[in-house]
This record gives structure tokens, C-alpha cells and sequence, in this order.
């Protein structure tokens, strides 16, 4: 049917359009939703509606009929307000290419057939726009005629057009003129209807009346105008307009929604959090976050209010679909759902589904509770459709449908527009809300068959353990109950086909192999937040990085247990890590480690599932030789390199009481019993044997080729090796004669803790290497072979027995009697940091590896060779870790700590094991070792005091710091006392803490910019004689670190006792800061001032600007510039 | 045996029969302050204890008398500590031979070793129901043993370096360790797990213990500074320093949690009541420059101070009066370790390498 409308009437505009709406927006529905089209109604409705306003618009313009294919008719619950249309026989409106031969008004022209002699016109001609229109007839709606009237019905002469009307229409040329005489001419017969109307001349309008055409007038042609050169085409629509109208008091329906809901938050999530993420889009007027009602535990569900609908329409464009990754606190990758809920029965909808599921949950649990009583059954692989409830066990997830409440679960069958009810809501409410919602939306809602179910597994079913506890009864096993015997494709989101627990994994092995490698790549340190799991889940990388906001950070990463925050400067991890490591990350308290950059070679398995045999078998012997390999290597640095470091304190301690003493070898012996002691402490023997077995085992069952090897040991001494030994012996007996030297001035030292007999080497073990070679080769080269035959007599004793024994029986690890003598040499070789053994060239004259020291004995031997007959290159690799933890750690002669008593550890070797030492070693690696100093040292800073005491140059540089500062146009003094007395009241935010430097450092926690006061220096002030006197004391009393000031000649600062943390600060040869004595109120007082900006985190350090003296301190700063000593 | 069995055994002394029993009956005399009359008891009680008694029990026959009765033969290097069971009825013993051995505390028989250190044990501690052995060893981690299962039960690993004491608080769900990588560390027992790194000091730290609630942790260093910790947060609430800075050897807890008692390389015991930062008493007589040696409290007969030597003796002082009431001679070397039994008088002793015996001195 097509409903004529009166265009220029608005009322009936509005409620057309209205209607149009409408009727479109339940076609629509209908059309989706059945997809049907009953060809037993025929009936279409199309309507057209001439939006122009212009009363003037002349131009006859076709109908405007739908473009969109034509709908399946409505069924008869849509009742059209306007005139019910009555099942006319009339045709249906031809499709709009083909005009209606229906009369229509705009259309008039099309029936005006009539020889016309001159050319027509185009009709985008001003001929055709100038014709004045004739007012129209119109069907007046209100009385219902018989639809549509038969042609007979129609008024006569409608069906014309005005050629020309001289009130809108102007004839320039007086065409129109000659034409109106013309036709009064023609038109004498009167028959027809006067074509020419109006009085007076010019003031006529001339008029056509079905497509008359007299001589000489143009004759009409029918042209589309949409085939027009100048039309444009609309852009073909492929869905309904939606048509919005703004809200007012007259509008029907809800008014648009200011709330939305929001679904899939974890649970975890703080509702702060929510709140501040939510408020981001608007002012929240009010905030619901649901909890389950049982156990209080958050649902992840939060209805949100907002104040007007566009903060909620933000909200939901904004938010909806996306993946906060964790931080928005989902499960990972969780996708938000975020919906308008203007009267929040989504929100109701909702909890009912959820309130039903876990009654479902739990009445499943007590069936099984009941099924567990009764004898369990062979468990019915698949269920069937229908499965019968005897036949499951209880540990099957796939549940009976139970009819009591199957018919809940009929959500397929549901209008699927009326999202989240069970039915219960009418069509019409659920229509209401519909227009408002957005067509994606509703796409989405459509083509899900049951959205509820959909929209709410993704929070249960992947992470079901972890999001929601509360879901983890009803939810999964629901799943299984709707899902279970239809075909997995009837799932119908992909959201809720989430990977499984078993992907994860493996997403998380995959996270975490990047993480590695992006650390790797940044090649700095970086810091790692451990979290706990919540506190995981809820914090961000926005979150991270604002946290980190002062300094660089160069990428944010996650893995699943743990943020790790790559810098783009070398420090900043550590100097991150000193200032944030007190404070908390989004209300959880974090701890912060900086950690060196991973190697790249981490992980390179896991790549691999599935392996051949040969494959199985080739890894396994791999790892075998590899840990094959670790263990020689320890056995190595235990019994050899240890060993040798242990004769090499004994020997030393020896050498020092002997210089001491000046007695010589009387000391000497004395020592030695404690030497032997040690010696008999490592007790090889007993792991040795139960090694023997295990590499006997080993042997039988994965490396029989590798024993033969061993059998022919050649034990011919290799006397090229032993040369080249020689040579760089002889190098050494050099050096050791300065260092010897040195040794000896050194020792008459005074040391502080007179008490203690017990002295350890005093020197770092790096230095150690070159000095053990020294006393073995040096004065008592005798002394050495002397204890270690003592261990080779026993040996050596058992051996002559045995060896006789064992060989015939093909044993492997006989020790050959040569091997013994040569021990002695053993240091030379083994003490290389990386000792590793070349592997003993088969064709000539192999050297023979336990003459030259690498192997104590067979066994050692026997595992060098499985480890050498494998060559590949990661030898070394392997190889060099113990070494170091070997040097580290010294072992007590006495078996432990404590029986070992007190003796001094130096700063190096500290550095080991300290935490924070250790971190310096790392950064400054290049620099450290090579300031080594070779002098003991009794305490890196006990001549502090000594040397400030002497520190005469302190004022002096102070003045040149002073004449410097003139030199640049300020006036010092004044200015300074001006910071000072400024900064007194605005104290510097500082904090100490472990340094790399020494002990304790004080540590920047806020920028400090050049030139600005950090912090006085506080003590007591004291006379230069009471210091000296102090100082002694404190000397006696071991305080190692000395806070001795000197201000001038007859005043020293002593902050031993009482002072601030000024106290604290450390030296460094490239200081950020400066000290300067300044006289305030005639009172001196020293301030550290900044030299340079310094950084957050960063340590502070001045010059103390030490004498230069005999007796040097070690520097241990690490700065670029250090000069190695303190004076 | 009991504590009544004291009235027996003391009664044959003769005429301070009353006064023993007195001070042996609660193990009551813990009071420090000898003008007030009024003491805390271990249990946190007060007990008024009749002062007029003050004086007698200096006599020569209020004096213990402690006598070896066994001596336990059995480590093959340095004996690092003793501790007896809660219960007194075993005696735990570590050496630097990497064995953990448990003695029989009344007949001196030994009924176990423990073996799985790769170096040689520091420390010991007992868990307050006996149920657990810590131990802390040279190789940078405390092995939980059960006696249960004879077996241990848990290795903890974190410090970076020798652990050199522990010890369990009292509801025995945490422990505290100490070592030479200048750490004091907190540990869940039951989760094996590092709770708490306390960067507690600057110099290997040489003895931790939680007071009697298990609220606090006193710790001490070689660096001679003595801090008391707050157990929960792990704050430094305190720390102690003598003026003479010697190196700490030990600290424990008095049984009331009122003072601290510490041992120092200067061969000098002090008690200090923490909360004032004053050293109330000062005990000396014995040496002690290199060791760290155990220092212990004796409440099961009067109240006693006792601590080994590295003169090979070992001191028994008088709490109150700081007088060296007993020297027991016997070890051919510096006695390190030294227990007090919880309910007898009994004292345990073991000596270094020229000796490696365990002395059980009872005086009953």
C-alpha cells in the first residue's frame, strides 16, 4: 500500500515519521528474527513522505519509495496509528524504477502524452521550474475511504502541471507570454477546463492538463530525473536510519540511560580502583558494585550512574569490548562488557541468571553428593543427550538435565533482544529500551543466542579458580549441562571458547620468555615488583609507570607473577629501587629488587613437545655430561684451587707471624698443625667413594663408550706441560719479590683488635692468585710439599695396597702412585680463574691431566675425560660459575663460623655477599678490580680520622671552593649563608641506607639541583686535642668509620656520637657534593652543598679530601675518576 | 626428675636448705635490681620474693656445686652450640663436622646424628613443642629437622652467606636467623619461606632471639651494635651500643623479656634493661676476645649467669650480686658452647678442637 501524505502538513509529518520509525524498527525485528517471508501476504507496505518544506518547490519529484528491499510483512501486531489498510486487491507499488502508473501527483507528467513540436526542455531547465504548481488534492486521512480509490474516483484534472506562474516565475524572453496567446487561442472551444487562469495581462499562470500539448508548446517528455546528468545517487543504506530525538518531557519511553553496568571486572578488583577508572568518563552519581549475596564476595558486576546520559554513553563507547590487559583488574585479557542499564533491569536480569545458576550449582552438587552414596558405576564416557543420572559419576562435570529445571535453561528460545531475562519481562518494556540501545549492540545481542549465558562465562570459565570463587560451583558445570550435548559450534561467542588452563601455561612460559628478552634487550639493570596475586591482578601499567614516573623507564613488563621495569639509564634501576622500595604501588606494598639484566641464552627450550627416541636419548646424555661436568668442576676448585687457597691463608698467616715474631720457622711450625687440621677438615674421602659409585652407575648405564678412554692411561709425567708451567713461575718469583717487600712494611702495622690471634688475609681475592704463588715459590717452598705429603703419605699408603688389588679388577679410579709426587705442582694450574682443563690431545703424547694438577686422582680424572670427550663449546660456560662462588667464600679452617672466631672480612670480600656490594661489583666491574690496592688495610676507614686530623688543606680548599665560586661573579659568602639559613627551615628529604661504597650512605630522596644545601654536617664541636684524644679511644674501640670533622686549626667536628645523618655520607673521587665551613652568627658550621644536580635515589658523596699519606686508604667510590685511594 | 627434687638434693647441704629452696622452687629470682623486692617472673608474673634471703646464699654453701657426670664424646671438629629441648630431656649438639647429634640429656647417651649440611653447623635452636630442630650452617642454609620423622624436613635457603644463628620464637611459627651476610632473616616455619630480611648491621650478625612473647628480636653484630626489633614490622625499635663498641658475641633475652644479656669480645657479659639503654650489670672473669661464646641464664637452682671461656673453664656468676660463684674446670680447651637445662641443674659444656667433648655438669 502507499500512504499519500500531505507533505506540507508538519503535524502529520512528525507522526508519519514517527510511524515510519517505528514500523521500521518492528520489521526490522521481525525480519531478524523469523526470517521468514510468508508469501501469503503480499501485503507491503512502503511509505513515501515529501520531506521538502519549500511550499515553492516546483519540481515534480518521483516518489520517494524505500530503497530497502522490501519487508517481510509485519504480523498483525503492528497496528499503523493512521488508517488501518485494508486488504485491497490493489497492486502492490511497482519497485521504484518502474513509475507507479498509479496517479500520483508528482508523477502527473508521466501521463501527458501529446505530440509536442517543439523540443522539450531538460527538466533541470528553468522552463520546467518555472511552472507554478496547482494546489494538489489530497486524501484527507481522517475519513477512511476504500484504499486506494479505483482511477474512476479521482477527481478530474488533477493530473497537471503549471507551466508557468507569474508570481514565482519569471519569462525573461516572453516564451511563456507567446505561448499563454497561444493557447487562448487554441483554447477557444472551451471544452476543457481553462488551461489559462488569472486576469490581466502578464498576471496569468498557465497550466497543463494531462499532458495536453498544442502546437508550438513544448512538448512534455518524461525523463527520470534521476538519470539526470547532475543527480546524485544516495548512498545506498544497508540498515534502518535510526532516528534520535532528543529528550524532552514529551517523548515517549524511558528517557536515555545514565547508567551503564559493567561486567567482567575480576572480583579482585578494588572498588576504588573501578570507581576512579569509571569516573574517568563522568561524575558518578551513584556506584553499585554487586556482591554476592551469601558470601559478600564481589561479582565483578558494577552498576554506575552517571549524571547525564552522555557521560554514560562515553563510558560505554569508551570502555565497552575493550581488554584492559590487568591493570583494569580482569582476569587476563578479559574483555570489559559494559552496557547501558538505564532502569537497571539488565542489572536485575542479570543476578537472577547468576542467582540460578549457583541454585543450579548447588543442587548438581547435592545430586552428586547423593550419587557419591550410591556404588559408583562405570563412568559413562560421554554423556548422552539425555543421560540418565545412575550412570554418572561423580567426578564427571557433564551433568543430567534435569526437567524439574530444564526449562530455565531454554534461553535458545528466548527473543533475543530482551537480553537478560528469564521471559518474564514483556516485549514491549524490553522494546522500549531497545531503540536506545545501539544497533552494534543489538547486532550483537541478536546474533548471540543467548547472551546471558555468553556474556557472563568469560568471568567463570577461563579463569575459574581465580576470578570468581563464587561462580566456580554453579558456573562450569552449567556450561556443561546447556552445552554438553549440542555440537560446540552452538557456542556461539568466541569470548566464551577461551583458551584453556593448559594454554595458559604456555601463554605464560611465552610472556615470560619475553620478558627476558626484552630485559636482555634493554641490557641494563631493571627492577622486578614481586606482587602477590590480587595485588597483581589490580595494578596497571599506567599505574606501574606513573609510579616510576621519575625516572626513565624504558619499557613495563608483566609476567604472570611479577612487573619488571626496564630503564633506559644504567642507574636508575637501583636508584629506583632505593627510593620507591618504601612506598606502596596502588595500595599494595611492593618490594622492589633491582636485578641485572638476564642473559640472552635463557630459555631456549619448551619449544619442543614432541621427541624421538634418539632425541630422548641424546638430551639425556647431554645433561648428564653436563652436570658430569659441574661436578668435576667443583671437585676441581674444591679439592684443588680450595685447597691451595687454604694452604695460602695458612701459609700467610705463618709469614705473618713470622715477620712479626722475627723468629722464622718456629712460628711456622706452629702453624702448621692448624694447616693440617684444615686440610683433614675437607675429608674427601668419604663423598669420594659414594662419587665412585655414582659414576660407576652412571658409567653402566648411559656412557659406556666414554669409559673406555680410561683405561689406557698413560701416567707418563708430560714434561713439555711441566716447562711451560716453569716459565710463568718465574715471572711470579718477581713480583713477589716487591710484594714481599710490601708485606713487610706492612706488617709491623699496628692492628686494632690486638686480641685476636686469628688473622685473616687481608687482601681481596683477586690479589690473592698472584700472592699464593709467591709464598709457595718463595721462602718455604718446603713447608708446602712438606704438609702435603703428609697427606699423600696416608694416601699413598692405602694406595700401595690397594692399587694391587684394584687393577686387575678393571676399577677406574686407582690412583697411580706417580700421581702423587706431582701434587705439588698442582697450584700453578689450577689456580687460572677458569680452569679449565685442555682436553688431552689423543694423537701425541697426551699430557697427563693428573700431573699436571688438574686431577687430584682417577676419579677426578675419569670425569675430566667424560667431560673433555664431549666437545662442545660450552665448556666454559659451564665451567666458570663455581670457580667464582669458590673465591668468594672463604672456608673456615676450623669447619665453621663460629668455631673460627672473629676475624676481620674485608670490604672486598664482603662485596661477595652483601647485597648491595654486590650490586656495585656489577656496575662498576671494569673499575673496581683494578684499583685493588695490594696493602692491607685495617680498616678502610680507620685513618679517616687520622687523615682529617692532618686534613690541614680542608679550610684551604674551602677558600679556593670560595675564591672559585667569586670567580664566577657570586658573592659566596653571602649568598651561602643565606641557603643556609633558607634551607635550615626546609630540610633536604634524605635517607640512608646501605652503600656500595661503604657501610651505610646517605641517599637522595628528591631532586636536588645544583648549588642547593643538602644537609650540615652535626657533632659536637670539640678542640682539635680533645679529637686527637677521641680518636684514639675510638680507635681502640674498633668504631672503623671515624666522623671526625676538622673546621679549623684548633676545631673538630665529631660525629661519632651525636650528629645527623651528614655523618653518613661517603667519599667518592667524583663527588655530587661539596663541603664548605661557613660562618654563621661567628659560629662555623660545615655544609654539604650540591655540586651537581643530583638525581633521585641518587647516593650523596663528597671529597673528603684526604692527604695524600704512606699509609692509602682504598677507594672503593667506583666512579670513572677514582683515583684508587682516599689519600 | 623435678624440681621438688631439689629439696632432697639440697637438703643434705645443710642449713640453706630453706634458702634453695626458695630460689629453686619457681626458678623465681629473676629479678635484677637488688633494692626492689618485687620480680618478674619468666611467666611474666609477679612474684614478691622475701629479699631479706639476699645475703646468706653468697655464703660458700649457697654456691653451686656443679660436678661433670658424663662427658659426651662424638664430634670430630669444633663443638659450635648446645641447646637442650624444651622438655630437658635431650641435649642437641652442632659442630663444625656438619653434624647435628642429640644426646640423651640425662644419661649422656647419644640417640641420633643428623647428617645433610655441607659444612659445618653454626647453630642450633629447638622449637618450643621439641618437635623441630633448626639448624644453621656454614653452607649458607638452615636445615629443619624433624623428630619426629627423623629426617630433615625443610632446607631454607636466602642468606648469602654462613648463617650463623637461629632461633624460634616462642609459638615456634617463626624463626630467626642471623649471618655473615649482615642480614637478620624472619622465616615462616611452616612455609619453609623467607618472611623478613632485616638489613640489620653492618658486620656479620652473631645472635638473634625473640623475647618471650615473640614480639620482639634482639640482634647483635660484630659490629657491637645490639638492636631490638619489632617482630611484626621488622623496624629497629632500639639499638645498643656500648661505648667501647666491642664486638657482640651474643644476646639473649633475660627469661622475663625485661633486660638483655650480652656477651662481648672484650670478655665482658653485660645486662642491659633495653628500655632504659642502661647497662644494669656487668659480669667478668672469664675471656673472651675471639669467639663467639654462649652466654646463658641458670634459674633452676638460684639465679645464675653462666658462660664458657676461652680459658677452657667455664663461669657461673650470681645475677644479682655479679660474683664468680663457680668456675668448673674440666675442658682442655675454649669452651664455646654452653645450655642451662630448662627445669635440673644441669649444665652442658662442649670444647673446641684440642677437646670435642660435651661436658654434663649436674649439680644434684
Amino acid at each position: 500500500m502507499v500512504f499519500q501524505l500531505n507533505p506540507e502538513d508538519p503535524d502529520l509529518r512528525r507522526r508519519a515519521s514517527r510511524l515510519i520509525l517505528h514500523c521500521q524498527h518492528q520489521l526490522h525485528l521481525h525480519h531478524q528474527l523469523t526470517k521468514l517471508h510468508l508469501p501469503h501476504q503480499p501485503v507491503k507496505i512502503s511509505f513515501t513522505i515529501n520531506r521538502r518544506t519549500s511550499l515553492t518547490e516546483s519540481r515534480p519529484r518521483p516518489p520517494q519509495p524505500s530503497e530497502e528491499p522490501p519487508p517481510p510483512p509485519p504480523p498483525s501486531e503492528v497496528p499503523p496509528p493512521t488508517p488501518p489498510p485494508p486488504r485491497s486487491p490493489s497492486p502492490p507499488p511497482p519497485p521504484p524504477l518502474s513509475p507507479p502508473p498509479a496517479p500520483s501527483p508528482p508523477s502527473q507528467d508521466l501521463s501527458d502524452h501529446a505530440p509536442s513540436p517543439p523540443p522539450s526542455p531538460p527538466p533541470s531547465e528553468p522552463v520546467a521550474s518555472s511552472s507554478k504548481p496547482q494546489p494538489p488534492k489530497f486524501y484527507s486521512l481522517p475519513p477512511p475511504p476504500p484504499w486506494p480509490p479505483s482511477r474512476s474516483e479521482y477527481p478530474a484534472g488533477n493530473n497537471f502541471k503549471v507551466i508557468y506562474d507569474p508570481a514565482i516565475d519569471k519569462d525573461r524572453d516572453g516564451r511563456f507570454r507567446a505561448l499563454i496567446e497561444k493557447v487562448r487561442a487554441a483554447q477557444v472551444d472551451g471544452t476543457s477546463e481553462p488551461r489559462i487562469k488569472g486576469k490581466g495581462k502578464g498576471k496569468e499562470t498557465l497550466t497543463r492538463y494531462n499532458g495536453q500539448v498544442i502546437e508550438g508548446e513544448p512538448e512534455s517528455t518524461i525523463i527520470d530525473p534521476r538519470k539526470a546528468p547532475g543527480f546524485k545517487k544516495r548512498p545506498h543504506r544497508d540498515a534502518f536510519h535510526e532516528i534520535r530525538y532528543e529528550y524532552d518531557p514529551n517523548s515517549t519511553g524511558p528517557p536515555p540511560p545514565t547508567a551503564v553496568l559493567i561486567m567482567n571486572l575480576s572480583p579482585l578488583t578494588p572498588t576504588q580502583q573501578i570507581r576512579r577508572i569509571f569516573s574517568a568518563h563522568g561524575k558518578i552519581s551513584s556506584f553499585d558494585p554487586q556482591i554476592d549475596m551469601e558470601s559478600g564476595v564481589a561479582l565483578g558486576i558494577v552498576f554506575i550512574r552517571y549524571q547525564t546520559h552522555e557521560e554514560a554513553k562515553s563510558c560505554v563507547e569508551r570502555t565497552h569490548g575493550k581488554k584492559f590487559g590487568t591493570g583494569m583488574g580482569m582476569a587476563d585479557g578479559e574483555e570489559l562488557k559494559v552496557v547501558f542499564d538505564g532502569e537497571g533491569l539488565k542489572l536485575k536480569a542479570v543476578r537472577k541468571e547468576l542467582e540460578q545458576q549457583k541454585h543450579r550449582g548447588r543442587e548438581e552438587k547435592r545430586r552428586k553428593e547423593k550419587e557419591a552414596k550410591v556404588p559408583t558405576l562405570p563412568p559413562a564416557p560421554i554423556p548422552a543427550p539425555i543421560s540418565i543420572p545412575k550412570a554418572q559419576t561423580p567426578s564427571s562435570t557433564h551433568t543430567p538435565v534435569q526437567p524439574a529445571w530444564r526449562p530455565s535453561h531454554q534461553l535458545p528460545a528466548r527473543p533475543a533482544h530482551i537480553p537478560y531475562t528469564n521471559g518474564r519481562l514483556s516485549p514491549p518494556r524490553s522494546r522500549r529500551a531497545a531503540p536506545v540501545m545501539k544497533a552494534k549492540m543489538m547486532n550483537s545481542a541478536l546474533s548471540t543466542r543467548f547472551p546471558v549465558v555468553n556474556d557472563l562465562a568469560p568471568m567463570s570459565s577461563s579463569h575459574s579458580s581465580s576470578s570468581t570463587p563464587i561462580h566456580t560451583r554453579g558456573r562450569p558445570s552449567h556450561h556443561s549441562s546447556t552445552h554438553a550435548p549440542a555440537p560446540p559450534s552452538r557456542s556461539p561467542s568466541p569470548i566464551s571458547r577461551r583458551p584453556g588452563q593448559g594454554r595458559h601455561q604456555q601463554q605464560r612460559e611465552a610472556t615470560s620468555a619475553t620478558v627476558i628478552d626484552a630485559l636482555a634487550k634493554n641490557g641494563f639493570e631493571h627492577v622486578r615488583i614481586d606482587l602477590t596475586g590480587g595485588a597483581m591482578i589490580s595494578i596497571r601499567e599506567e599505574d606501574v609507570r606513573a609510579f616510576f614516573k621519575d625516572f626513565k623507564v624504558d619499557c613495563v613488563l608483566r609476567d604472570h607473577n611479577a612487573w619488571y621495569v626496564a630503564f633506559q639509564t644504567s642507574d636508575s634501576a637501583r636508584r629506583a629501587a632505593m627510593v620507591l622500595s618504601s612506598r606502596t604501588l596502588g595500595h599494595h606494598s611492593v618490594t622492589l629488587s633491582a636485578c641485572p639484566p638476564p642473559s640472552h641464552a635463557a630459555p631456549v627450550a619448551a619449544e619442543k613437545t614432541s621427541w624421538t627416541k634418539d632425541e630422548i636419548v641424546q638430551k639425556a646424555a647431554d645433561t648428564i655430561i653436563k652436570e658430569l661436568k659441574v661436578l668435576l668442576e667443583k671437585d676441581i676448585t674444591e679439592r684443588v684451587a680450595a685447597a691451595d687457597l687454604r694452604k695460602l691463608v695458612a701459609d700467610e698467616k705463618a709469614k705473618v707471624a713470622e715477620s712479626k715474631a722475627r723468629e722464622g720457622p718456629e712460628m711456622v711450625n706452629e702453624q702448621r698443625p692448624a694447616e693440617k687440621r684444615g686440610l683433614k677438615g675437607l675429608s674427601f674421602r668419604k663423598p669420594k667413594r659414594i662419587r665412585e659409585e655414582e659414576a660407576k652407575t652412571a658409567v653402566v648405564e648411559e656412557e659406556a663408550p666414554l669409559v673406555e678412554p680410561e683405561e689406557p692411561v698413560p701416567v707418563e709425567p708430560p714434561k713439555k706441560k711441566r716447562k711451560k708451567d716453569l716459565v710463568p713461575k718465574i715471572t711470579r718469583v718477581s713480583e713477589l719479590d716487591l710484594e714481599s717487600e710490601d708485606e713487610e712494611n706492612l706488617v709491623p702495622e699496628p692492628r686494632k683488635r690486638a686480641v685476636s690471634e686469628v688473622r685473616d688475609e687481608e687482601q681481596e681475592p683477586v690479589k690473592k692468585k698472584p700472592k699464593k704463588d709467591v709464598v709457595v715459590d718463595d721462602d718455604e717452598p718446603h713447608k708446602k710439599a712438606l704438609s702435603k705429603k703428609k697427606v699423600i703419605k696416608k694416601k699413598s699408603a692405602a694406595k700401595v695396597v690397594v692399587d694391587e688389588v684394584i687393577r686387575p679388577d678393571e676399577l677406574d679410579f686407582n690412583v697411580p702412585a706417580t700421581a702423587n709426587i706431582h701434587i705439588s705442582n698442582v697450584e700453578s694450574v689450577s689456580r687460572s680463574p677458569s680452569p679449565v682443563p685442555e682436553p688431552p690431545r689423543p694423537p701425541s703424547l697426551p699430557p697427563d691431566p693428573l700431573e699436571q694438577g688438574i686431577c687430584n686422582d682417577d676419579e677426578d680424572l675419569y670425569f675430566a675425560r667424560l667431560a673433555m670427550s664431549d666437545d662442545t663449546p660450552s665448556v666454559s660456560h659451564v665451567l666458570l660459575p663455581p670457580t667464582e662462588t669458590v673465591l668468594a667464600f672463604r672456608k673456615h679452617l676450623t669447619g665453621s663460623a663460629r668455631t673460627e672466631g672473629y676475624y676481620k672480612i674485608s670490604h672486598t670480600e664482603k662485596s661477595a655477599y652483601v647485597a648491595q656490594y654486590a650490586l656495585r661489583s656489577t656496575n662498576v666491574e671494569s673499575v673496581a678490580p683494578t684499583e685493588a690496592p695490594a696493602q692491607p688495610v685495617t680498616s678502610s676507614r680507620s685513618n679517616r680520622a687520622n687523615a682529617r686530623r692532618r686534613a690541614q688543606g680542608l679550610e684551604e680548599i674551602n677558600q679556593v671552593q670560595r675564591a672559585v665560586a667569586l670567580s664566577k661573579g657570586e658573592t659566596a659568602a653571602a649568598e651561602l649563608s643565606i641557603k643556609f639559613n633558607q634551607l635550615q627551615t626546609r630540610k633536604k628529604h634524605l635517607r640512608f641506607a646501605r652503600s656500595p661504597i661503604h657501610d651505610w650512605g646517605l641517599y637522595a630522596m628528591e631532586r636536588i639541583a645544583r648549588g642547593e644545601m643538602v644537609i650540615e654536617y652535626v657533632g659536637e664541636i670539640i678542640r682539635a686535642q680533645v679529637a686527637d684524644k677521641r680518636e684514639k679511644v675510638y680507635e681502640r674501640q674498633g668504631i672503623g668509620s671515624s666522623y671526625l670533622f676538622r673546621i679549623d686549626e684548633d676545631l673538630v667536628v665529631d660525629a661519632t656520637k651525636k650528629g645527623n645523618l651528614g655523618r653518613l655520607i661517603n667519599h667518592s673521587c667524583d663527588p655530587n657534593c661539596t663541603a664548605k665551613i661557613i660562618t654563621i652568627n661567628g659560629e662555623k658550621k660545615i655544609v654539604i652543598y650540591a655540586k651537581q644536580d643530583i638525581e633521585l635515589g641518587d647516593e650523596i658523596t663528597y671529597d673528603y679530601h684526604f692527604p695524600i699519606e704512606q699509609d692509602k686508604i682504598p677507594c672503593l667510590c667506583g666512579s670513572a675518576k677514582c683515583r684508587g685511594y682516599l689519600n | 626428675m623435678t624440681t621438688e627434687d631439689n629439696y632432697s638434693m639440697n637438703g643434705p647441704n645443710g642449713d640453706t636448705l630453706q634458702t634453695d629452696a626458695v630460689v629453686s622452687n619457681e626458678s623465681s629470682d629473676e629479678g635484677v635490681e637488688e633494692t626492689t623486692s618485687s620480680h618478674h617472673l619468666p611467666n611474666g608474673r609477679m612474684q614478691s620474693t622475701p629479699v631479706p634471703d639476699a645475703p646468706t646464699p653468697k655464703t660458700d654453701k649457697s654456691r653451686p656445686q656443679y660436678a661433670v657426670k658424663y662427658i659426651l664424646s662424638g664430634h670430630t671438629m669444633a663443638i659450635s652450640s648446645l641447646k637442650f629441648s624444651p622438655d630437658g630431656t635431650m641435649l642437641a649438639s652442632s659442630a663444625a663436622d656438619k653434624l647435628v647429634k642429640l644426646w640423651d640429656a640425662y644419661s649422656g647417651e647419644i640417640l641420633r646424628t643428623f647428617e645433610g649440611h655441607t659444612e659445618g653447623v653454626n647453630d642450633i635452636a629447638w622449637s618450643n613443642d621439641g618437635e623441630l630442630l633448626a639448624s644453621a650452617s656454614d653452607d649458607k642454609s638452615i636445615i629443619l629437622w624433624s623428630l619426629e620423622t627423623n629426617s630433615a624436613v625443610k632446607t631454607l635457603l636466602g642468606h648469602t652467606n654462613f648463617v650463623f644463628c637461629v632461633n624460634f620464637n616462642p609459638r615456634s611459627n617463626l624463626m630467626v636467623t642471623g649471618g655473615y651476610d649482615e642480614t637478620v632473616r624472619v622465616w615462616d616455619v611452616a612455609r619453609g619461606k623467607s618472611l623478613k630480611v632485616l638489613p640489620a648491621h653492618s658486620d656479620p650478625v652473631t645472635a638473634v632471639s625473640f623475647n618471650h612473647d615473640g614480639t620482639l628480636i634482639v640482634s647483635c653484630a660484630m659490629d657491637g651494635l645490639i638492636r631490638i626489633w619489632d617482630a611484626d614490622s621488622g623496624q629497629c625499635l632500639k639499638t645498643i651500643v656500648d661505648d667501647d663498641n666491642p664486638i657482640c658475641s651474643h644476646v639473649k633475652f633475660s627469661p622475663n623479656s625485661k633486660f638483655i644479656l650480652s656477651a662481648t669480645q672484650d670478655s665482658t657479659i653485660r645486662l642491659w634493661d633495653y628500655q632504659k639503654t642502661r647497662c644494669v650489670k656487668t659480669y667478668t672473669g672469664h675471656t673472651n676476645r675471639t669467639y663467639c661464646l654462649f652466654t646463658c641464664f641458670s634459674t633452676t637452682r638460684g639465679s645464675y649467669v653462666v658462660s664458657g671461656s676461652e680459658d677452657a673453664k667455664i663461669y657461673i656468676w650470681d645475677l644479682q650480686s655479679r660474683e664468680v660463684l663457680q668456675v668448673l674446670e674440666g675442658h682442655r680447651d675454649a669452651v664455646l658452647a654452653i645450655a642451662t637445662h630448662p627445669v635440673r641443674n644441669i649444665v652442658a659444656s662442649a670444647s673446641m678442637e684440642k677437646d670435642l667433648t660435651i661436658r654434663l655438669w649436674y649439680d644434684e
